[in-house]
């Protein structure tokens, strides 16, 4: 009897998801983005939701993290079921998804280290991973970021960072991924912006980084660059300076990609914005961020043309952080939208705002 | 009457004896289910008791506690660029080591790498503002909170019938006016409480939190909702201002440890229990707030 109840409530449905007919995002700045975090968002209809919102709001772009951990188990078998899930989704909503990919599996690294933890006996694991993602998802992904932030030392497994490491991984993962996918888009890491001393066991200054990339051979690995802005609390229209931290830094990485010939490449902010946490040192009060961001938004379509996408950090966590982090989203866990999405939708589709008493961009 | 005869006697001695052995081994197969699921419930007890605690032997061998926290949080933890910290958390830090005695060092980390860093044996402990977190009592312990960080509603100091925002309302049919932070955890709340609790509230968010005073101060709100931080900083500013009734939200902050440290985490817990009732506890959060 207890079997047959716990059989029918195992069988009732679950919240209905329709998908209905595609959409298209209407915005008034296509570079308009968010990083989204669906990974751990365990129900369909929360996934839809976040993605609708999304379009919604205006926002063409979205990054997405997919964990090469949580799809690959064990050697050779891969699931692809969330991932399929997600971009399902998200291509139905009319986005387009630039994919970071990392998280090592158990398998492919030493007992006792983080998912960080990649060495160079797995590197053609990793590439081979993102190979098939690259040739399933063609035409449906055009763009993935090869790892995370590896300028910092717990991004890279609580080693020191390694431009030099990191350059082999990036050149085999371009060949592999071009190979299974000739059209995907190679996206070098997103480096974290930081001033790490020379030597620091935690950082390095991702300008020196990316310098050492160059060095080693890594800029004829990759199509594109991801790029880290973080506006910390500056304006976004603060002068970039190696010594500071802001949003236009990414100037600093473009100039630099330029002096070694790549000036024409394209770069993407994968990362990006502002916190408004109420006492975290880096953070701005919440009507600043609404008027920084925006403005962002505004300074990379007018300013910067080699710029294709600005996905601020984050729209939504599937649950609340209780710290800072939560002071990044755009819309709650409940899915209830801050005044911050609401202004950002305002912007995006030329409307007048709720919160704000002026026009934080001039425009109108 | 009928008599038994000898054999059926015989057989009746053994049926009751059968039943008497099978009821004594049900009682040893019950006696026994019932060992093993109370060593089952009480089984982190056990595996504590069997389980030595490496980083308390280490703390007690080195003569040195190391903690975790991401220095840019204040008044918790601070670092100046001499590499001086300071803050709640740090005396907090210093008070365990005292108690302890061992040295103490701070290991500064960014907030996103504290749990890593930890589960790395960077450092022994989080003292970091750190917030409960359900997600992950799988691979840590969690200390009894030391402070609650959750939103509370500030009034004026003379409205002292108000123990409960509903109070506000009073007699008046209009709606309860209540200043908030535009975009602040308050408002979010303030938002919340109108829409899923059905509360008559006319929420005024303010570009930053002086303006939201001052409309509580002018009379033109009747509350302000912000986090217990805020409002301890308010009260040290406005002495005509209170917090009014229990906290409207719980947000604990915590220490943390590694699973694997049940000694250190009691010992922790034993020195907050202390501190909590010597009032050394509220005398860190006076001196910091």
């Amino acid at each position: 009897m207890l079997i047959a109840v716990l059989a029918t409530l195992n069988a009732l449905p679950r919240r209905l998801v329709i998908m209905g007919p595609p959409h298209t995002v209407r915005t008034g700045n296509p570079k308009l983005g968010v990083h989204t975090r669906l990974t751990d968002e365990v129900e369909e209809w929360k996934i839809q939701e976040s993605l609708a919102m999304v379009r919604e709001m205006g926002a063409p772009w979205i990054v997405e993290y997919f964990p090469w951990g949580y799809y690959e188990p064990t050697k050779g078998n891969i699931d692809w079921s969330r991932p399929d899930l997600i971009i399902r989704h998200a291509r139905h909503q009319g986005l387009r998804v630039i994919a970071r990919i990392d998280f090592v599996p158990e398998w492919a690294r030493p007992p006792e280290t983080t998912f960080r933890y990649l060495d160079r006996e797995h590197f053609a694991d990793y590439a081979e991973f993102v190979a098939a993602f690259a040739a399933r998802y063609r035409g449906e992904v055009e763009h993935i970021v090869v790892w995370n932030e590896p300028n910092l030392a717990f991004e890279w497994g609580y080693r020191l960072p390694d431009p030099e490491a990191y350059a082999e991984l990036l050149c085999l993962t371009y060949r592999m991924a071009k190979e299974a996918n000739s059209e995907v888009q190679i996206l070098a890491a997103g480096m974290a912006p930081t001033l790490a001393p020379p030597g620091s066991e935690w950082g390095m200054d991702d300008l020196i980084f990316l310098e050492r990339l160059y060095e080693a051979g890594g800029g004829a690995c990759f199509d594109g660059m991801a790029i880290h802005a973080y506006g910390l609390t500056f304006p976004p229209e603060e002068p970039p300076d190696p010594q500071e931290i802001n949003f236009r830094r990414a100037e600093l990485v473009h100039e630099l990609m330029a002096r070694y010939g790549d000036g024409d490449k394209p770069c993407y902010i994968t990362e990006g914005g502002w916190n408004d946490h109420p006492r975290w040192t880096k953070a701005v009060r919440p009507y600043q961020r609404i008027e920084y961001t925006i403005r962002a938004y505004e300074w990379a379509q007018r300013e910067w043309d080699w710029c294709e996408a600005v996905a601020m950090w984050a729209f939504r966590y599937p649950w609340p952080h209780k710290s800072y982090q939560d002071h990044f989203t755009f819309v709650t866990p409940e899915f209830i939208p801050k005044p911050i999405y609401v202004e950002v939708r305002h912007y995006a589709h030329g409307e007048p705002y709720e919160y704000l008493e002026s026009d934080p961009t001039g425009l109108w | 009457m009928p008599t038994a005869s000898p054999t059926s006697t015989w057989r009746a001695i053994r049926r009751a004896s059968g039943e008497r052995k099978i009821a004594r081994w049900l009682a040893l197969a019950l006696a026994a289910l019932l060992l093993v699921l109370v060593l089952l419930w009480q089984g982190e007890y056990w595996a504590d008791l069997w389980q030595r605690d490496v980083a308390w032997e280490r703390i007690q061998r080195d003569g040195l506690l190391r903690v975790g926290m991401d220095a840019s949080y204040p008044p918790f933890e601070v670092v100046t660029d001499d590499g001086e910290f300071f803050g709640l958390d740090v005396d907090l830090a210093r008070a365990l080591g005292e108690r302890w005695g061992v040295e103490v060092v701070m290991v500064n980390v960014h907030f996103d790498g504290l749990y890593d860093a930890l589960r790395t044996n960077k450092f022994d402990l989080i003292i970091s503002a750190l917030p409960y977190d359900r997600t992950m009592t799988r691979d840590l312990r969690y200390s009894q909170s030391y402070f609650d960080a959750g939103q509370v509603l500030l009034m004026s100091a003379d409205r002292a019938d108000v123990e409960d925002i509903r109070d506000l309302r009073g007699e008046s049919d209009a709606p309860i006016s209540i200043a908030v932070e535009l975009g602040a955890e308050g408002h979010h709340l303030a938002r919340k409480l109108y829409r899923d609790q059905g509360l008559p509230l006319e929420v005024l968010p303010q570009r930053e939190m002086d303006e939201a005073v001052a409309l509580l101060r002018s009379g033109e709100a009747d509350g302000l909702i912000c986090d217990r931080v805020t409002a301890y900083e308010l009260l040290r500013e406005h002495g005509d201002l209170r917090i009014a009734g229990p906290p409207l939200t719980s947000e604990p902050l915590v220490i943390a440890a590694l699973i694997d440290a049940p000694t250190l985490m009691e010992q922790v817990n034993a020195a907050l229990n202390e501190w909590r009732a010597d009032g050394t506890l509220e005398a860190l959060r006076a001196r910091w707030f």
